[in-house]
């Protein structure tokens, strides 16, 4: 734990909607070491963006708001800076690639003068000297530095994806929190993203937090997995745990489980059945339990705590018997 | 683009025809006859009568119509009826007083109107924002020869520090502008309020504050870009309708505008005279709208290109 460089202690993230109180994440922990890929894995609405955004501090004003917890990145409290002191370190320190290409770009700007703008704001150099930066960074991501004068409108959605990777690359940053990056293109061009995107990482040393719910990305590009569940994690380990390991929690076994497989004969496809829980009334006890196949009695009253063994952790009552003792 | 630009103008005329019939028509069919108005209400039946028929105004109604329009291609609008003198000349004369008063009414709405919008939406649900819109409201409600008669008696009558009617100086305009500044910049105040309120929720403000931009950059340049361009639209038919439609205002503090002409020669059945200030008008107001397109695509990309995709495809 020495050498941990970005960790999330216990966070809590609400949004206050109306007179509704969503809790939309309820105490993760979360920690990885300089250029480790850390993978948040979970469907959608389960807290995983929220989490994202509010280790940039970008949860959106008025509604959503940390209730408890710590960010730190290096040695740097996230949570206590000034506003002013947090500007300084988005897309310098800390850079994030947003999940929609198509609406992440500002459509009256060239995307030359958005990637120019990180560095204007972060660097003091030369007008000529930070073109040259864009230039450079253009053709890291493969696309031709005369398109720079172009508008958005005139890149397609994979371009516009590596516009936005090429933005939060611009200053190098140390920690790169990446935003469901593929889910928004066709699988080739997935493949491509990826690809670049685990190339510039370890060319720059960036520490990665990779949310997504794409099994399969993370079986490619991370280090270590967390499996969340309606704002809480429930699984955690390396890919090697998550991936080979024999003990799972149920809702992992249901992700897996609702992977089609070409090589098995079934004439359906396995979902997990049920939703997640309402986040603004979740449930007593465990948050699974409810759609749980092997919910027992005690789920339905408390919570579950980690269970650790190595480096895998699972919340979950079932192991609690057997390594109840270093729980 | 310069071949849009073309089109845009043949498409003038069209539009021109269109307003011409409509007003042709309603002039030539509504009671009442020049030759009377002209002479006056003691003139014998005869001279009135012969008066109409040296006018043309005797002939059938398709004649008259098609009369007019060929003159019309010739450039000869006709002499008003009432001042005998050729039509343009007095549209000429009064097109400054309203000229002026439009683009000080302009200048007024954009910097009462966009500053406070933004501001109210930045702001959203502060005592601020409550307070201008509210205002905004009430004063876009507000009937503006109502406005007018209360600030003639505040400025005029009570401190007597500006002049309640002519156009003699800078100090005659002042109220009419702000008068009708007011209406128009309480519509355009809601207006960008609205659309900055969309602009700032969307994914490439959430980008630019997460490059580490300021607030006010990120309002400034980027959501702002975004938010007027339905703003500049509905800026440029006010100016259109300022233009021709400050009939109220003129009528209020007696300005020798085009707006109190067009009543003027309405109510003396001056029917080359109200025919010349409507073609003028409809052509401004295709001007300031084609200006204002044009505008929009130095604005908004995107709009540049689907005007130059659409000289492509033809």
């Amino acid at each position: 734990m020495s050498d941990k460089f970005f960790s999330i202690e216990n966070l809590s993230v609400e949004y206050i909607a109306d007179d509704e109180v969503v809790k939309a994440v309820n105490g993760i922990t979360l920690s990885m070491k300089r250029g480790e890929t850390l993978g948040l894995v979970g469907e959608t609405g389960a807290g995983k963006t929220t989490s994202a955004l509010a280790v940039m501090r970008l949860l959106p004003p008025r509604t959503g708001r940390v209730v408890s917890g710590s960010i730190t990145v290096g040695d740097i409290d996230i949570l206590s800076l000034s506003e002013p002191e947090m500007r300084k370190l988005r897309g310098e320190l800390v850079a994030m690639i947003y999940q929609d290409p198509m609406t992440s770009l500002n459509p009256v700007i060239t995307v030359g003068d958005q990637i120019l703008e990180v560095l204007e704001l972060h660097k003091r150099q030369s007008k000529a000297a930070m073109k040259a930066r864009v230039a450079e960074l253009l053709e890291l991501v493969g696309i031709s530095a005369e398109r720079a004068d172009e508008y958005p409108h005139q890149f397609s959605g994979g371009m516009r994806q590596r516009v936005v990777i090429a933005m939060a690359l611009a200053c190098e940053p140390e920690l790169l929190i990446a935003d469901e990056p593929t889910t928004a293109l066709d699988v080739t061009i997935q493949a491509q993203v990826l690809q670049m995107i685990r190339e510039l990482k370890t060319k720059l040393n960036t520490s990665m937090l990779l949310i997504t719910h794409d099994l399969g990305v993370v079986a490619h590009t991370c280090d270590n997995v967390a499996i969340m569940y309606a704002g809480e994690i429930v699984e955690q380990g390396t890919v090697a745990d998550i991936f080979n390991g024999k003990r799972h929690h149920p809702y992992t076994n249901g992700l897996f489980g609702s992977i089609p497989r070409l090589n098995k004969q079934s004439k359906r496809l396995n979902p997990i059945e049920g939703m997640l829980p309402d986040p603004t009334n979740l449930p007593e006890g465990c948050n699974f339990s409810p759609r749980c196949p092997s919910c027992m009695e005690i789920c339905k009253i408390k919570s579950p705590r980690f269970v650790q063994s190595g480096t895998h952790r699972i919340a979950c009552h079932l192991y609690s018997s057997e390594g109840g003792a270093n729980a | 683009m310069y071949r849009y630009v073309i089109k845009r103008l043949l498409l003038i005329i069209p539009i021109l025809l269109g307003v011409i019939l409509i007003v042709f028509t309603i002039m030539n069919v509504t009671p009442g006859d020049p030759g009377r108005h002209m002479l006056g209400m003691s003139a014998p039946q005869e001279a009135v009568d012969a008066l109409n028929e040296t006018l043309g105004y005797n002939d059938p109604f398709p004649v008259r119509l098609l009369n007019y329009l060929k003159n019309m291609v010739r450039l000869d609008f006709g002499n008003s009826y009432r001042t005998k003198q050729p039509v343009f000349d007095e549209i000429i004369n009064r097109f400054p007083v309203t000229f002026k008063l439009a683009i000080g009414t302009m200048i007024l709405t954009i910097l009462i109107g966009i500053p406070l919008g933004v501001l109210a939406a930045v702001r959203q649900y502060s005592k601020l924002d409550m307070i201008t819109t509210f205002t905004a409201l009430l004063l876009a409600a507000a009937p503006s020869f109502w406005l007018a008669l209360l600030m003639i008696l505040l400025f005029s009558l009570y401190l007597n520090i500006l002049p309640p009617n002519g156009i003699g100086s800078f100090s005659h305009y002042i109220m009419p502008m702000l008068t009708q500044a007011v209406v128009y910049a309480a519509s355009t105040l809601r207006m960008t309020r609205t659309t900055m309120l969309e602009a700032i929720r969307q994914d490439y403000v959430r980008t630019a504050r997460g490059k580490g931009a300021s607030e006010a950059r990120v309002i400034w340049r980027h959501a702002i870009k975004n938010a007027l361009l339905p703003v500049i639209t509905s800026l440029g038919m006010s100016f259109g309708a300022m233009l021709g439609g400050t009939i109220v205002i003129e009528q209020v503090f007696s300005m020798p505008g085009l707006g109190s002409l067009v009543i003027l020669a309405i109510t003396t059945k001056d029917i080359p005279q109200t025919m010349a200030v409507t073609i003028f008008l409809a052509t401004l107001f295709c001007m300031i709208m084609l200006v204002v397109d044009l505008l929009y695509a130095f604005i908004d990309p995107r709009v540049k290109t689907r005007y130059l995709q659409g000289r492509l495809a033809r």
